[in-house]
Formats: structure tokens, C-alpha cells, sequence
């Protein structure tokens, strides 16, 4: 694990997943649905939730929390974040977006093998949250998918 | 006409011929997992359905065909079948990363070509004993062009391509295959997995933003809702449970003097088989072959606008997309041509392993 403290403001959007607290940058949302209904896709990956219509456009939307291992699981997600990773829309399912937040001073980069979607960490008002990279996650995940799936 | 055991992937596409010594078995069950010699790279995953045929090069082409289409203002799915048919020479991704993974690990990969003299009688024979020698030999034959089935049935000329794992030097293999009596020419080349197209997506992913109006019919499976095109669709039927017989583990129907293999889309679609005597069977068809795709339950006719599923899908073949209907829900919409291509593949497969006890 490596750090490096930096002092380039950028906002984040963070959300609750369980107990614990994550972050990702506030450029790459485009919005935030609350309860809807997901459509399931047969045969796909666990972590691929399924699908939602977005004003007919049909949207993939992923299980956050089994993408990173969280063992809490419960199923008390609530909203799903709609990102655009390379283009495309992509959803999130969380338990709860909680701000938007203007990062200076506080946060850490970080890098940790075994976790390398982790970017950062922010230490704010006695609060960590963990900063990820939802494009480097979703790229590793759908590879092992694929490759497992495939190849296995 | 004598059929020669080659043993085949789980959907259908060559991966070897039965060596003793290699720890096939003959009696292999559909989606079983095979020990291979070099064991990592022949798990029960390998996808083949679009393996029959491949090419070299010609990415550009394949781009543009794909563009070309999906900028039209309003393509069928038909239209857009047409054009993923016609890009069929599309090498398998499975095929490209175990070719990549064995390269890394130290070994070759080589694509041979083996013209047989012209005229051979029982051109089957003298490739099975290709596959065996080169086999025997401790090599690993992942690909073939035509596939085993073609092979089997002769439906080849005189040439076909194999593609080989070994730590052999491409002039041994050559020598391996050039001592069979009957073999013409033989051409080893090193494959580096380097400019080779990559396997064609599912209609599913390529859809265009402005897709068309198709007529379908709603049917449940389970607690969800998929769409069938109308134009697929022979009949739709109830059956009776007692109607409905197993053979060599496939569910089949007789409607009207005729059989019908059932493909039970409940357990398919890994959704919990709900208990009941009545049977709802959609009877599709496509090229001439006929399956009926058991449902729960059939909703009702519809229009409906069918939309991309996205990237994120490209394998999930067994859809041409979503359907948005009316209350804003999405069916999936069966990809009918790929599952009934895909069905009849396996009952080749279980006709043939039947075969291989008599042998």
C-alpha cells in the first residue's frame, strides 16, 4: 500500500454501502434514481443486478456490494447511481447517497493491491470514505467474469 | 456411414478425439468438464457455437459491416442477423484467450493446414487419425475448420485447419501429420494470436438507439416477463405431462404426428420449475428446424419497441434485446435463431455420444 497526500480540489458524491462510507467522482454521475424496478438478465454474473428502462433507454445496473465482497448483503439498497463509464450509462445499486462534498486537503491517495479500485481515502469530520474508481472495478470484474466464465 | 468418435466441446465444436492415454472419456456427459493434457486451457466453458468458421485479418471490414448496419435509420433484426452471419469468419474469443494464455505459459500455437489427396475414400477416417497421432503425441488440438460434426458427416473438400497447443517445433508436427498415408500436403504456421478478429457480439449489443416496431408475443417464466417475435413463432400449445417423454435426457412433445424437442426455458433461465401438469410450449421455428420453448405461462400479443441491451451483454446471445413495453417494464426478447441453432446442437451432441456405445 502506497500514499500520497494532495491538495487538488474536486467534489465527490458519496453514498453508504452497509456501514462504511465511499466516494466517487462527481463528474462521472449523471443522476440518481431512487427505488425502481430492476429487470433481471438470465445467466449473467452476481454482481450484475440487471436492467432498468431510463425514460427507454435500457440500462445495465450492478450490485456494488457484491462487486467489492462487502459481506454485509442485506438487500436495503435504495438508490442506484447512473454513471457514464466510456459512454455508456451504467447504475450502481446503493443503500444511501448521502452529499456531494468539496474535497481539498483531505484527501489520501492510495493504492492497494488487492483492492486496486480503492484510488484514495478522504478523512473528513471523523469520517473515512473510501474513494473508488467505478471504471477500473467494473473493468476487472466483467474480465475475471469472462475469462472465468469462458475459459474456466 | 461410419461416425468416428471425436469428442467435441460442450456446445458442440471439436476439442479433441478420444485418446486413451489423455483421460477422455467416451461416454462424456453434455457440459461435463474434461481433463486435458495440458489442464488449464479445455475446461467445460469453451465457447463454440461460433466457431465453425474463422478468418485472418479483415478487422476494418468487420467494423465498417457492423457500422454500416447499425447506422441505417431503422435495420430489422433480421437485418442485423444478416450481417453477423456474414462476418461469421470472426476467430472465438475463448479460442484467442487460451491461444494468448498458452503462449504466455511457454507454449506454441500453430494453425495447420492439411489438404488429404484428392479423392480419398473415408476422408473422416484419415482425419481422425490426424487428430489421434497429433493427440498421441502429447499435443492439444483446441479449433478445427470445418467442425467435427462437418468432419463426420465428410462435409469438407479435401482441407482442414487445426489449431495446436504443444512445445513441438512446427517441422515435428509436421512430420507427425505428413506420415499418415493419403495426407497431400501439410502446412504448420506459428499463430500469435496477433490481428485476428474477435468473436461477433450478440445481436443484443449492437441493436441501433432507433430500433424497430416488432410484433412479439409476452410470455411469463418465472416471475419475469420475455418477448418472442411473432415471426418465429409455428404454434403455441398445451401439453399434457403425460405427453411429454425424455429421451437421452431431452424432454420431447408429439403435436399432431410430429416430434418436437422441448427446451424448457424455466430451467434454462435457472429460474425454480414451478410443479404443474400443464405444459405451455411455444412452438418456434428457424431454417426448417423446429423446438418448443416451454414457458409458465403466455401473456398476450404486443408491439413493441426493441432496444439495445448494451456492451455489457455482448454475451448474453440468447437475447436480440429489451422490449420497453407499455408500463414502462422491460421484456427481454428471446433471441430465436441463436437458441434454436444453439438446441439442435446439443441434440446432435447427445444423438452422437449415443452413437459412440455402439462403436
Amino acid at each position: 500500500m502506497t500514499f500520497k497526500i494532495t491538495h487538488e480540489p474536486f467534489d465527490v458524491l458519496t453514498f453508504k454501502l452497509g456501514e462504511k462510507e465511499y466516494a466517487i467522482d462527481v463528474g462521472i454521475t449523471e443522476m440518481i434514481l431512487g427505488k425502481c424496478k430492476i429487470f433481471k438478465v438470465p445467466n449473467s454474473p452476481d454482481f450484475l443486478k440487471g436492467i432498468v428502462n431510463l425514460r427507454g433507454e435500457i440500462i445495465p445496473v450492478f450490485d456494488l456490494k457484491s462487486m467489492i465482497n462487502l459481506e454485509d448483503r442485506e438487500n436495503s439498497c435504495s438508490n442506484v447511481i447512473i454513471v457514464k463509464i466510456d459512454a455508456d450509462k451504467t447504475g450502481f445499486l446503493v443503500d444511501e447517497v448521502t452529499e456531494i462534498m468539496s474535497i481539498r486537503s483531505e484527501f489520501t491517495t492510495m493504492k492497494i493491491v488487492s483492492a486496486n479500485y480503492i484510488k484514495g481515502a478522504i478523512i473528513k469530520q471523523n469520517r473515512l470514505i473510501s474513494f473508488l474508481d467505478l471504471q477500473d472495478l467494473l473493468v476487472g470484474k466483467m474480465s475475471a467474469f469472462e475469462l472465468g466464465g469462458k475459459v474456466g | 456411414m461410419k461416425m468416428f468418435p471425436f469428442v467435441r466441446g460442450n456446445k458442440g465444436n471439436l476439442v479433441g478425439c478420444p485418446v486413451p492415454n489423455a483421460g477422455y472419456s467416451m461416454t462424456i456427459n453434455i457440459g461435463c468438464a474434461r481433463r486435458s493434457l495440458h489442464g488449464r486451457y479445455f475446461g467445460r466453458g469453451f465457447d463454440s457455437h461460433r466457431l465453425h468458421q474463422f478468418s485472418k485479418g479483415g478487422d476494418d471490414s468487420l467494423t465498417d459491416k457492423v457500422d454500416e448496419t447499425i447506422s441505417k435509420e431503422n435495420p430489422t433484426l433480421d437485418q442485423i442477423r444478416t450481417v453477423k452471419k456474414s462476418m461469421s469468419g470472426a476467430i472465438s474469443d475463448s479460442v484467442l484467450k487460451v491461444s494468448k494464455l498458452a503462449i504466455k505459459d511457454g507454449f506454441q500455437v500453430y494453425e495447420a493446414i492439411i489438404n488429404l489427396v484428392k479423392d480419398v475414400a473415408m476422408k473422416s477416417a484419415r482425419i481422425y487419425m490426424v487428430f489421434k497421432r497429433i493427440e498421441e503425441d502429447g499435443n492439444q488440438i483446441i479449433f478445427s475448420e470445418p467442425s467435427v460434426v462437418d468432419i463426420e458427416k465428410e462435409n469438407f473438400d479435401k482441407t482442414v485447419k487445426l489449431f495446436i497447443i504443444t512445445k513441438k517445433s512446427t517441422s515435428e508436427i509436421e512430420s507427425t501429420i505428413s506420415n499418415i498415408s493419403e495426407i497431400e500436403s501439410v502446412s504448420v504456421e506459428k499463430f500469435t494470436a496477433e490481428g485476428y478478429q474477435t468473436e461477433i457480439p450478440a445481436v443484443a449489443s449492437i441493436l441501433p438507439p432507433n430500433s424497430p416496431v416488432i410484433k412479439v408475443l409476452l410470455v411469463k417464466i418465472g416471475d419475469q416477463t420475455y418477448a418472442i417475435a411473432i415471426s418465429n413463432i409455428e404454434r403455441l400449445i398445451s401439453l399434457d405431462s403425460q405427453n411429454v417423454k425424455t429421451i437421452e435426457k431431452i424432454e420431447i412433445a408429439s403435436v399432431e404426428e410430429e416430434i418436437i424437442p422441448l427446451l424448457d426455458m424455466r430451467d434454462y433461465f435457472g429460474n425454480v420449475k414451478i410443479s404443474n401438469a400443464r405444459q405451455n410450449a411455444v412452438i418456434v421455428e428457424h431454417e426448417s428446424v423446429k423446438c418448443g420453448l416451454v414457458v409458465d405461462d403466455f401473456i398476450k400479443k404486443d408491439e413493441v419497441t426493441v432496444k439495445t441491451l448494451g456492451k455489457i451483454f455482448k454475451n448474453a446471445k440468447e437475447f436480440c434485446g429489451g422490449a420497453i413495453l407499455q408500463d414502462d417494464s422491460i421484456a427481454l426478447m428471446m433471441d430465436i435463431p441463436y437458441l434454436v441453432e444453439k438446441f439442435s446442437q446439443v441434440l446432435k451432441i447427445n444423438v452422437n455420444i449415443g452413437q459412440q456405445h455402439d462403436i
